[in-house]
């Protein structure tokens, strides 16, 4: 299996990422640098934090356009809530700050957090069957229309669950904390879709 | 409506809790997190019931190793002694999803920092309560609140849920619906509420789940009965994530 590089720049949950992929047996180290996030075989950008201080930290780091190079060049990016919502044009919790616009929608604030187990649809998926339920935990969201684009999942609710453009994708939910069904999307991610 | 579980530790120890404040020692955590997670809980919430300065540093205690810790695969929340911004990093840096702040910490300047650096959802408060002369009140420790108090601060929107937890019902089985629809009333509708305090019966959770809530929280029925989860999940439709039986043949 590829070996993948966790984002270790100061936010995020690194430490649950990292303790989900080494249960599937998933080599993984953290990246620090532009040049790690470049050579990495698999990037994963975990999701705990604010959007604000995030795109501050990846912007100063120089991480920002390595990731945004890493896209272009068509290597594999998962990233998860806070990491997907980074990937996006804006969010209105940051609203000055512009996020990477690997895609090309927005995410905003909901009328109250969105916590719990959610069952996830997709009709634009191919070989990754989302019919069980993940664990979501967010408080800005996107329910950005269907894009020819980007290949994407919903909510029950009309929820951005997950969404993909090229080799790059975007989790809202946490497969490292939705158990079985969880860690079986980390494996899908890794074998076929990274393939 | 997720079903979550809640454990009581103190001095490392897991603890079985009887009325509101007074509690057994029942043996350690880290096997019974790993039943909870084979049974398919849906979040696991851990409170510290400590003392000391270090109740925090005592919940890394409760586990051999960081690896112990971050292979938990389920929504892990940790509330109890938690008093600085770094103490909420170190946790959610090492895997906890969620903190637990109590009632005096609504609005705080804890609670807005934590709120700023990890977003509102990463907090929930716990707010036990019970009523007194017909008001409403919440309690933190010894100290008790008027309910008016708590829920202007809540409008501050420095967490993403809360835990009401009944006190007359705590630990006694019997749960005065109606009084925590009351309860549930004075929560602003920008916040999750999850319900807790005497769950022990299925059809407990079929009135409670009438309610406008986001979970319901189980405690001492998980000590004698684990299984109450998956019965639950079978039985009561409100519960959003049903029971995958092809992975619980599996574990």
């Amino acid at each position: 299996m590829k070996k993948v590089g966790i984002l270790d720049i100061g936010y995020g949950n690194i430490d649950s990422v990292i303790g989900s992929l080494k249960t599937i047996k998933v080599p993984v180290a953290r990246v620090k640098s532009p040049q790690a996030v470049l050579d990495a075989e698999v990037l994963i950008l975990p999701g705990v934090g604010s959007f604000g201080t995030a795109m501050e930290l990846l912007t100063k780091t120089e991480i920002a356009a390595a990731i945004a190079k890493r896209h272009q060049d068509n290597q594999v990016i998962l990233g998860i809530c806070l990491g997907f919502q980074v990937m996006s044009r804006r969010s209105t919790e940051a609203p000055d700050i512009e996020g990477l616009g690997i895609f090309n929608f927005e995410f905003e604030r909901l009328p109250r957090p969105q916590i719990g187990w959610k069952s996830v649809s997709s009709k634009s998926l191919s070989g990754l069957t989302l019919d069980h339920f993940y664990y979501f935990n967010h408080t800005y969201g996107s329910n950005a229309s269907s894009d020819d684009q980007f290949g994407v999942a919903r909510t029950s609710d009309g929820l951005l669950a997950l969404a993909s453009t090229g080799r790059t994708m975007g989790t809202q939910f946490h497969p490292e904390k939705s158990q079985k069904t969880g860690k079986a999307f980390l494996s899908w991610f890794l074998e076929d879709f990274a393939k | 409506m997720k079903l979550t579980a809640v454990l009581l530790v103190r001095n490392q120890i897991l603890l079985n809790k009887y009325n509101y404040n007074s509690y057994r020692p029942i043996g350690t955590i880290t096997e019974t997190i790993d039943r909870l997670q084979e049974l398919q809980v849906d979040e696991i919430v851990i409170l510290n019931k400590g003392h000391s300065n270090s109740v925090v540093d005592d919940f890394f205690g409760l586990f051999k190793d960081t690896n112990a810790l971050r292979s938990i695969s389920t929504p892990l929340a940790y509330g109890g002694g938690i008093s600085e911004l770094k103490q909420a990093e170190k946790l959610i840096d090492s895997g906890v999803e969620r903190i637990v702040l109590s009632a005096c910490n609504v609005s705080t300047s804890l609670a807005s920092s934590v709120a700023e650096k990890f977003g509102e959802q990463s907090i929930i408060f716990h707010l036990p309560f019970f009523f007194k002369d017909k008001e409403l009140t919440f309690k933190s420790g010894h100290r008790e609140h008027k309910s008016e108090q708590v829920t202007k601060a809540l409008r501050k929107n420095y967490g993403g849920e809360v835990i009401l937890t009944s006190i007359a019902a705590e630990g006694l089985g019997e749960i005065d619906v109606e009084q925590v629809g009351n309860a549930i009333k004075s929560i602003p509708e920008n916040l999750n509420v999850m319900y807790s305090g005497g769950v022990s019966t299925v059809s407990q959770i079929e009135s409670l789940a009438n309610l406008e809530l986001n979970g319901i929280c189980l405690g001492n029925i998980l000590n004698s009965k684990e299984i109450f989860i998956p019965i639950v999940k079978r039985s009561c439709s409100k519960i959003t994530r049903t029971l995958n039986l092809e992975s619980l043949d599996n574990d």
